[in-house]
């Protein structure tokens, strides 16, 4: 192994290690005197990527509190370090990681949460594609069979708790309301329009209707898999509302 | 060696001015937009403008379209043992090649091994086998980019046993092997000097100015650790007085180029960064002819 590699390799465990490493990178490597300065940098990189997830998944840290969130954070990066410079795609796995901690057992819809708040990031960084508005579909379609497809940005969500209403609650710092809900499954499409990125219920059907889409094929298929999730599915009133959200993409080949 | 593409091949570029720029924070965009304030140019921090699409990359865009730019990488890992990563350098392009930037430039740092990524500039000890790593990951950078990148001197709080050389004969080594330019982060120079134990003054007067492109001013702050008092390089405050006293310092040894205030940190309102900037501009006038309004394409 060359000197660099050995000393770097040595300074990655100090950086998600205990302060014991420290000794053993300063004694190779650090000169005399410099030792304790080390912890710098170590404060640099937690301050960093606590920071990039608190900047993610701010209800997360609302609910929890931001001290108990800064030590999670911290104990997700060193066990999970970036992998990319990237920081806005660092943290795709922290719903799990809530999943798996005991004390957080008594907040169930934690993950539920997290998972919300990844797609809305997500859809904030994702291509850029244009909304399809309701009279354009209606003049590009008029007479003919054809199939839509979502704007780049949507995420498609199956929540087991209501994460939806409980980020809202949690950002306007409203424990109340949370205790209140009782909502329990949520279907959801996250989405970009107009630059913001806003994230909307969606019936079963409606849900079902727009995962059939996402996967291609005909809009035949994706109307059947909406009376399939949702007997009272209408097709009429899902397409107005869906369109009217801006959820589909204008056809690239009709030049936009 | 100097491996850079014919002038023919290089891309078309938006020249930076020699006037004091300021780094480009987000919450500032609308403002900036909006109201067109009299500033030289902007700097860009590479990273938060690698996503896919979105609101970051219209509006960096639409500032391109208004102001030179900078584009200013922190996360290539210049000074890590292992190979660059193919990914985020494919990314930097796509930046690059979309901004057109004036100048390009990264840090002489790591900040990843093993896969791993810390979000910080870490320091490297100056040896004979960094200084071949340096070189080959800054070769690797300017072939694939097509046009010359500026490394920027760190600050540091540690030192090394292994260096086998001073950090000006590194760079100055960095920039005859690979041609490269420098940026020359005057702050860096001093929160170093003092966290580490040597002239300031002797460093500028070591560096070959010559390769400097640009400079960076910004603030820092003292914290005691133990019994000493470090100096931490955090940009968020004013330039201190020592620092513009290194500036000057500095200009006596450089052409008149652009320079930059960074402020990372508690970032304040626009018109303080405005304010350092013109600060900048008004030192850069006493040193050099506002008639020699000279540009620098890298």
């Amino acid at each position: 192994m060359s000197a660099l590699r050995e000393f770097q390799t040595s300074f990655r465990g100090y950086l998600t290690g205990s302060g014991e490493e420290a000794a053993a990178v300063a004694a190779g490597f650090i000169a005399s005197g410099f030792a304790d300065n080390a912890s710098i940098y170590r404060n640099n990189v937690r301050h960093a990527h606590v920071g990039a997830l608190s900047a993610i998944y701010p209800a997360i840290r609302a609910l929890v509190g931001e001290d108990y969130f800064d030590g999670l954070a911290a104990r997700y990066a060193n066990a999970r370090p970036p992998v990319s410079a990237v920081l806005a795609g660092y943290g795709a796995g922290f719903n799990d990681y809530l999943a798996t901690r005991p004390e957080l057992s008594s907040i169930p819809f934690l993950p539920d949460v997290a998972r919300l708040e990844w797609a809305m990031n997500e859809a904030f960084h994702a291509h850029s594609s244009f909304s399809l508005a309701p009279d354009e579909a209606a003049r590009l379609f008029a007479g003919r069979a054809v199939d839509f497809d979502l704007v780049a940005s949507a995420r498609l969500l199956a929540l087991d708790h209501a994460a939806f209403d409980i980020r809202a609650a949690a950002l306007e710092s409203d424990a109340g309301h949370i205790a209140a809900i009782t909502e329990s499954r949520q279907h959801l499409v996250v989405f970009r329009a107009a630059g913001a990125v806003t994230a909307e219920t969606l019936s079963p059907g409606e849900f079902a209707f727009l995962r059939r889409i996402s996967l291609g094929g005909p809009l035949k298929r994706a109307i059947a898999a909406g009376f399939e999730a949702e007997p009272g599915f209408s097709p009429a009133e899902a397409l107005g509302r869906l369109l009217h959200l801006g959820v589909f993409r204008t056809p690239s080949n009709q030049g936009n | 060696m100097t491996r850079l593409l014919s002038p023919e091949r290089e891309t078309p570029v938006t020249p930076v001015p020699a006037k004091a720029g300021i780094g480009l924070k987000f919450e500032h965009i609308g403002e900036i937009l909006e109201t067109k304030p009299q500033i030289g140019w902007l700097e860009v921090h590479a990273e938060n403008y690698m996503g896919d699409g979105g609101k970051p990359v219209e509006l960096l865009e639409e500032i391109a379209h208004h102001y030179p730019v900078s584009v200013h990488g922190v996360g290539l890992s210049i000074g890590g043992a292992d190979d660059l990563d193919e990914a985020h350098l494919t990314r930097l392009k796509r930046l690059v090649d979309n901004v057109r930037p004036g100048l390009v430039s990264e840090h002489l740092a790591w900040c990843s091994i093993g896969g791993s990524h810390f979000s910080d500039l870490l320091p490297l000890p100056y040896t004979s086998e960094a200084l071949d790593i340096v070189c080959a990951h800054v070769d690797q950078v300017q072939q694939f980019l097509g046009r010359q990148i500026l490394i920027e001197n760190p600050s540091l709080y540690v030192a090394f046993e292994a260096s086998e050389m001073g950090e000006t004969d590194f760079l100055n080594a960095l920039t005859r092997r690979t041609g490269c330019g420098l940026i020359l982060d005057v702050n860096n120079v001093y929160v170093s000097a003092s966290n580490i134990g040597y002239d300031a003054a002797g460093y500028i007067r070591d560096v070959d100015c010559s390769a400097v492109g640009e400079i960076h001013l910004a603030g820092h702050h003292l914290k005691q650790l133990g019994d000493r008092t470090l100096l931490i390089d955090d940009h968020a405050s004013r330039v201190s007085d020592p620092v513009w006293d290194l500036y000057s310092t500095t200009l006596q040894r450089t052409s008149r180029i652009p320079t930059l205030i960074e402020w990372d940190n508690d970032v304040p309102s626009l018109d303080v960064l405005v304010d350092e900037a013109g600060k900048a501009d008004t030192i850069l006038d006493s040193f050099f002819s506002t008639e020699a309004d000279h540009v620098r394409a890298a």
